[in-house]
């Protein structure tokens, strides 16, 4: 996999703006990293590279925790509770990352919030979870996940014209106002190919968006997950695994996809990464205002 | 529990009707769509769809002369604004025309059908993903009265979603189709062979890199390729053993059957096949095929004896043992 911050894959610094070049505020900058011990690394990293208009110097100040793609990967109470003494310790301001959930994870979700401070915010991604969390708490920070911003993603299209049969659910009044009945804050957006500036408009909602991945697609079957399972309990919904998914990736060795947006796997899900014309699409929608969050994920 | 079966002819209701389908569902392209979108992109499929307003007319008059309910699918995961405001329009004519529901994904979507088309069912289709009782909940609140689960989910989950669903019916696959990922989270196009194909067949040659600058351990990495070579048979399986069906032309799998019973005794209201796109042969094999070991769980049948019967079908109980062709590999053959 290419290093977090490869120029030569287009996440090199933009022209300057931010305080330094002309005292407007740069947008947010979050990083998601799963292991608490890679935080303050990544955290530099990520400021370092001035991502999407980040000036030089900036800090990061919100850390997504949890996982988003997969319901095996949820945080324990232990794990939380450590989670949220780092992010105390370093300053941030946590995010905590939520899946497509069954029952028994939706309680577990649940429950687990009362372990978070009152300013930390959570990413859904299931309309179940966003319903359950609201009736259980009307001042939690819900955010709407990438999983519930629905537009097409693939790598591989050769020109915008592939995407007109397709139109995007983001721009759409009737989803904005899904989004307001249950109040939530924030939505979270992948970088399509071809994106501009007004990709990123979404109702007056304030938008993040990740970087340096996006994702194609994702399924309940694991096929790394079934690693450590015997041939009869492979590919199974709900299968349990050793979490191979945070130790290996996997590339596809003969990638249809243009050089520039190759595609990986980690654990369940599909991801491409940016080349240049999604860093600028970034870029373009910091400056018109339309992102104020930029997420940086973890290779 | 009823079996909810697809036609993308009209000829085939009659046939689906006899060979003992309860309620029909299809697409409809309208000229409308196509001359003002430039596109046939109406549903989540590009093909098997009916042609026009006035052959979906006349599907809900067949079906409903043979005692059947039409369904029509406007289950794209997502639309766009201008889409949103034609598929209104369509829906009103759906229902103008007698049809009994219409089956949808989009969120937002729903939420202007119920509030704009009065009268019209909608049911929520499994490219929605719904995977839990809240969820269900959160599609009751917008009108929803029929949640079509999506594939991967266990009968233990669906027996629990079924237990708190109360008045709201659910619906479950149990034959035909299967994909790698969540239809409802997949962003991609099932583009030509040329531009890689449909992404879900997953034909990528893996090769695994350690994360955060680590080596890969020699005894995981020989792990890893002996579970691609069981992936690689589960795709086998998973796409119908080779897109294939029996000499007597029975489509293999995914298949549910051997789980019936527990989705009867679970309160299921009705088992989904798939596969609009498929031959009417092959439609109405699945149709017996289903109908048949229904009748047997809905007669009360041993739930062994019922298995042992929906594994008797295709006669090849080796590949049923597997697992791997099954949508609820819990309660396959073999398996106490």
């Amino acid at each position: 996999m290419q290093p977090l911050f490869d120029d030569a894959r287009g996440l090199r610094p933009g022209p300057e703006s931010g305080p330094a070049a002309d005292g407007i505020r740069g947008p947010q900058l979050a990083v998601a990293v799963d292991d608490p011990r890679r935080l303050r690394t990544i955290a530099t990293a990520a400021a370092q590279a001035r991502v999407g208009g980040c000036t030089d110097g900036a800090r990061a100040t919100h850390w997504y925790f949890g996982s988003e793609f997969c319901e095996h990967l949820f945080p324990s109470r232990a794990a939380l509770q450590r989670g949220v003494a780092t992010a105390d310790r370093d300053g941030l301001t946590l995010v905590l990352l939520t899946p497509v959930a069954n029952d028994a994870l939706i309680e577990r979700i649940e429950a687990s919030t009362s372990e978070l401070p009152r300013h930390a915010e959570i990413v859904v991604n299931d309309w179940g979870v966003a319903r359950r969390l609201r009736a259980a708490d009307p001042d939690r920070i819900l955010i709407a996940g990438r999983q519930l911003s629905k537009t097409i993603k693939d790598p591989r299209l050769p020109s915008p014209a592939w995407l007109a049969p397709f139109a995007s659910g983001y721009a759409n009044d009737a989803f904005h106002r899904l989004l307001r009945r249950l109040r939530i804050a924030r939505v979270e957006l992948d970088v399509p190919p071809f994106a501009t500036a007004t990709t990123f408009e979404v109702g007056g909602f304030a938008v993040s968006a990740w970087v340096p991945y996006g994702y194609v697609a994702k399924g309940r079957i694991c096929k790394i997950g079934s690693t450590s399972q015997v041939r009869a309990a492979k590919f199974s919904p709900g299968g349990r695994c050793r979490r191979e998914c945070r130790r290996v990736s996997e590339i596809d060795a003969q990638s249809p996809a243009p050089a520039a947006t190759p595609v990986t796997c980690v654990g369940n899900t599909l991801l491409y990464r940016h080349g240049k014309a999604e860093s600028a699409a970034v870029r373009a929608g910091v400056d018109a205002g339309r992102i104020d969050r930029i997420v940086v994920g973890e290779d | 529990m009823r079996v909810t079966a697809p036609i993308s002819r009209l000829e085939e209701i009659e046939t689906l009707a006899a060979a003992g389908a309860d309620e029909i569902y299809c697409g409809v392209v309208p000229d409308e769509w196509i001359a003002r979108f430039n596109s046939g992109a109406v549903n989540r499929r590009l093909f098997g769809n009916l042609r026009g307003l006035e052959a979906l007319r006349d599907a809900i008059d067949r079906a409903h002369r043979h005692g059947r309910s039409l369904f029509l699918v406007l289950n794209a995961p997502h639309y766009g604004a201008a889409h949103q405001r034609a598929l209104l329009d369509l829906a009103q004519r759906f229902r103008d025309f007698g049809g009994d529901a219409v089956i949808v994904a989009d969120a937002g979507l729903i939420a202007e059908l119920h509030e704009r088309v009065e009268g019209l069912r909608v049911h929520l289709s499994s490219v929605a993903g719904c995977r839990n009782s809240a969820a269900v909940e959160f599609y009751r609140d917008l009108g929803v009265r029929r949640v079509i689960l999506p594939r991967d989910v266990t009968v233990g989950e669906i027996a629990a979603i079924c237990a708190n669903a109360h008045d709201l019916e659910i619906e479950a696959f149990v034959l035909n189709d299967g994909c790698v990922f969540e239809e409802g989270l997949c962003h991609s196009i099932h583009l030509p062979a040329k531009l890689g194909g449909p992404i879900c067949l997953d034909r990528r040659t893996p090769r695994y890199v350690g994360r955060h600058g680590r080596g890969i351990p020699e005894r995981l990495g020989a792990e890893l390729d002996a579970n691609d070579a069981d992936y690689r048979d589960w795709l086998w399986y998973r796409f119908g053993c080779g897109f294939a069906t029996t000499a007597k032309g029975h489509p293999y799998g995914p298949c549910g059957l051997c789980a019936v019973p527990q989705l009867a005794a679970a309160g299921l209201a009705s088992v989904k096949i798939a596969g609009r796109e498929r031959s009417t042969a092959q439609k109405v094999a699945s149709v017996r095929m289903v109908r048949a070991v229904v009748d047997r769980a809905l007669r009360g049948e041993d739930r062994e004896a019922v298995r042992r019967f929906a594994v008797s079908i295709r006669g090849v109980e080796e590949r049923c043992r597997t697992g791997y062709m099954c949508y609820y590999p819990e309660v396959r053959a073999g398996v106490p």
